[in-house]
This record gives structure tokens, C-alpha cells and sequence, in this order.
């Protein structure tokens, strides 16, 4: 193939195959990995090989998913909603058997040669991620209130002075809730913390992107070794147990790929040539 | 896993029992929140400076979006986003003045993008 000059990709011109290659994450090289039969738009799924380090990839149509389609649906949520769900839904099969560092999206390259360009030029520190997670996975953990914590019911105002002091103490209740809420949050966050290997607290998310309304208290994600996953739900298990007759339910997602553990230092990446 | 207090998100999987994991049928999109997927994907995982460019867009601006549309019901229901439906919470949501204070927010972000110019690769 003949050298591309090393210029800034045109918007809108198509590349010579009208294809695009969209990598998901990268994986240790020189080992099987078995790769998911289809990715975003059911298309094919391949690994590319790059010594030490590879990428899993599609190639994707480029009118639906080359760089223009991404700046055209750059800001439409349910394009978007597509493409992450198919994305992830192919690290998510590959976290099952083998480490993986997922990509952000868009992850997007113009052809096979680009994509294995930038793995050999980013193989050290792809390498070490690589090594810093070897056999963990993350898990998801959020702590929801999703009731009352069981309390005595208030008894009938016998009279309005009553009534005015009840409505007094409801206040400083409710303050006292919360305030005790925050400490066992906090406290169950250290003992999840402290069953995992690593361990990140991230902000609640927004109850319209969720679908559901109940205040978020906690939305945390953990390393976790494969080996080490029955103690980490264990400790899961207890908090739950804690944190239940307080009205918060805790929630498990998982296994992630290490999304929340692989921040490589973007400056790093971006200092090199 | 049916002794454990903690719900999954996911439907139990046998590889929660100890032994090696095992794919069956579609378990993968059916299980995970569409919130937790994209903020990963968007917002997490590694970056790297190349190739082809877009800048997304921000998390938080998607979500504000995405609040809008549900404020408005056709098109919420064209994204497929109809769990709210009966909620009284949601629907209090699509009639709150607060959808201009969106809207504004929305304005705001978006200019704070444009003056952050590329950040992240993006």
C-alpha cells in the first residue's frame, strides 16, 4: 500500500474502500483470543495483531460510521445509545476469558495499517495497562434509597403546639437521616474498597438517564481480581444486609471490562510524537 | 446467587457460582443500563490522541439532552424511551418551567465545549 501523507483527515471525503475500522479495546498479543461473532452493525469482529499487544476490531461501513456520520450524530443521543451499547456489548464478551483495555469512544481508525501503527507506537504503555489489570475485572456498585428506614410512625398531633413540635422534630430527623445515611455510605464504601484492589467513586448519575428516580447515594466501581469474586460479593452481601432495614438497596453490575482503571495519563499519550 | 441480599443488574450467571463463565444466549445488552454503558464508553477506557477525531458529546450535556426529549413525549417515545410512562415523578419532569433552565444550561455547556477546544483527543 502506498504511504499516506501524514495530513489531517478531509472531512467528508470517503477513504478508497469506503470502510472504516473501529477498534474496541486492546488485548495481549501472541495469545488465542476468542473474538465475538459480530460487533456494531453486525459486522464482523477481528483481531489485529501487533506483536506484544492487539487490537480487537470491525470494519465498518464508512457512510454509516466514518468520520462524517460521527460528526453528524456527534450530539444525537439515541445514534450514540446504538453504537455504545454494540461497542460495549463486544468488551463485555471479550472480558469474560481475557484482559482487555476498553477504548473510548469514537475509537475510530481509517484503516488496518493506522490502527496497527498506533498499537506498535503505544505498546509500552498498553504493555503495563495490560499488566496493572492482568486477571481483574470492575465491578459496579451503586447504593440506591429506594425507601424509608423503618421508624416508629409518628403518633397522632394531640394538639396544635404538638403538631408544631412534631413537624420540628421531622426536621431534625430528616437531617439526622441524612446525615447518618452519609456516614454509612461512606462506611460501605470502605468496606467494598477494601475487598477489591482498586477502587473509584464516580458522580451519581442523572435519574432521566437511568430511568428511575430514586436518589443515587453511591455509584462506585471496583478492580477486582477473577479469583477474588466470591469475597468481594460476600462483602457486597454483608453491606447489603447492613444497609437494607436503612432503606438502600445496593445494586452489581458487572463484570466490566477495567474502563474506570486504565487511565493511562492522557498526557502521556498525547506528548508523543 | 439467589441467597444474596445485593440485586444484580444482570441476570445470575453461572460464572457467579465459581465456575468458568459460560455465554448463554444474549445475556449482554439485556442486562446493563444504558447510563452505566455510556458512562463508560464516553467518558472512560483509554484515549488515545490519532487517527480520526470527533469530539462527542459530553456526558453531562448528553444527559440534559436526553431530559429534553423526554420533556418532549413523541420524540422520547421515537428513541424508544417510554419507561416513564405512568411515573409521576418523569411526568412532573415534562411540565417543570425547569426545561428553560435546561435549554440554557444546554447553551451554556455547549460554549464552554467550544472554548475547550480539544481536550482528551477528542
Amino acid at each position: 500500500m502506498a504511504a499516506e501523507p501524514a495530513s489531517e483527515p478531509v472531512l467528508g471525503s470517503p477513504d478508497v474502500t469506503g470502510t472504516v475500522v473501529h477498534a474496541y479495546g486492546v488485548v495481549p498479543g501472541g495469545t488465542p483470543v476468542a473474538v465475538p461473532d459480530t460487533g456494531i452493525g453486525a459486522a464482523g469482529v477481528a483481531l489485529l495483531d501487533a506483536g506484544p499487544v492487539a487490537a480487537v476490531f470491525s470494519r465498518l461501513p464508512a457512510s454509516d460510521f466514518g468520520e462524517a456520520a460521527w460528526r453528524e450524530h456527534a450530539e444525537d443521543p439515541k445514534w450514540l445509545a446504538e453504537v455504545a451499547t454494540q461497542h460495549q456489548d463486544v468488551l463485555g464478551q471479550l472480558i469474560e476469558d481475557t484482559d482487555v483495555l476498553p477504548l473510548r469512544l469514537p475509537a475510530m481508525y481509517r484503516d488496518e495499517v493506522h490502527l496497527h501503527q498506533m498499537l506498535e507506537s503505544e505498546s509500552t504503555l498498553f504493555q503495563a495497562a495490560l499488566g496493572a489489570i492482568h486477571d481483574h475485572v470492575e465491578w459496579g456498585v451503586q447504593l440506591l434509597l429506594t425507601g424509608e428506614p423503618e421508624a416508629a410512625a409518628p403518633s397522632r398531633p394531640s394538639s396544635g403546639r404538638d403538631y408544631l413540635m412534631q413537624r420540628a422534630n421531622a426536621a431534625a430527623n430528616r437531617e439526622r437521616d441524612r446525615g447518618r445515611r452519609q456516614t454509612l455510605v461512606e462506611d460501605a464504601y470502605a468496606a467494598l474498597a477494601d475487598g477489591a484492589r482498586q477502587s473509584v467513586v464516580n458522580q451519581p448519575q442523572d435519574p432521566a438517564l437511568r430511568g428511575r428516580h430514586e436518589p443515587m447515594l453511591l455509584n462506585s466501581a471496583h478492580l477486582v481480581c477473577r479469583r477474588h469474586k466470591d469475597i468481594f460479593f460476600m462483602t457486597v452481601a454483608e453491606v447489603a444486609a447492613r444497609l437494607g432495614p436503612e432503606g438502600i438497596t445496593v445494586e452489581v453490575s458487572g463484570p466490566w471490562p477495567p474502563y474506570n482503571f486504565v487511565a493511562l495519563g492522557d498526557e502521556e499519550l498525547q506528548a508523543r510524537p | 446467587m439467589s441467597d444474596l441480599s445485593p440485586q444484580t443488574s444482570q441476570p445470575p450467571q453461572t460464572s457467579q457460582q465459581g465456575q468458568g463463565p459460560v455465554f448463554v444466549g444474549n445475556r449482554q445488552s439485556s442486562g446493563q443500563s444504558l447510563a452505566d454503558v455510556l458512562e463508560r464508553v464516553l467518558d472512560k477506557g483509554i484515549v488515545v490522541v490519532g487517527d480520526i477525531q470527533v469530539r462527542l458529546l459530553d456526558i453531562e450535556l448528553l444527559t440534559i439532552k436526553i431530559r429534553l426529549m423526554v420533556a418532549s413525549v413523541d420524540r422520547a417515545r421515537e428513541m424508544g424511551i417510554d419507561w416513564w410512562e405512568g411515573d409521576p415523578f418523569i411526568s412532573s419532569l415534562a411540565e417543570e418551567e425547569e426545561t428553560g433552565k435546561l435549554e440554557q444550561r444546554v447553551r451554556e455547556l455547549e460554549q464552554r465545549l467550544d472554548g475547550d477546544g480539544a481536550r482528551d483527543g477528542r
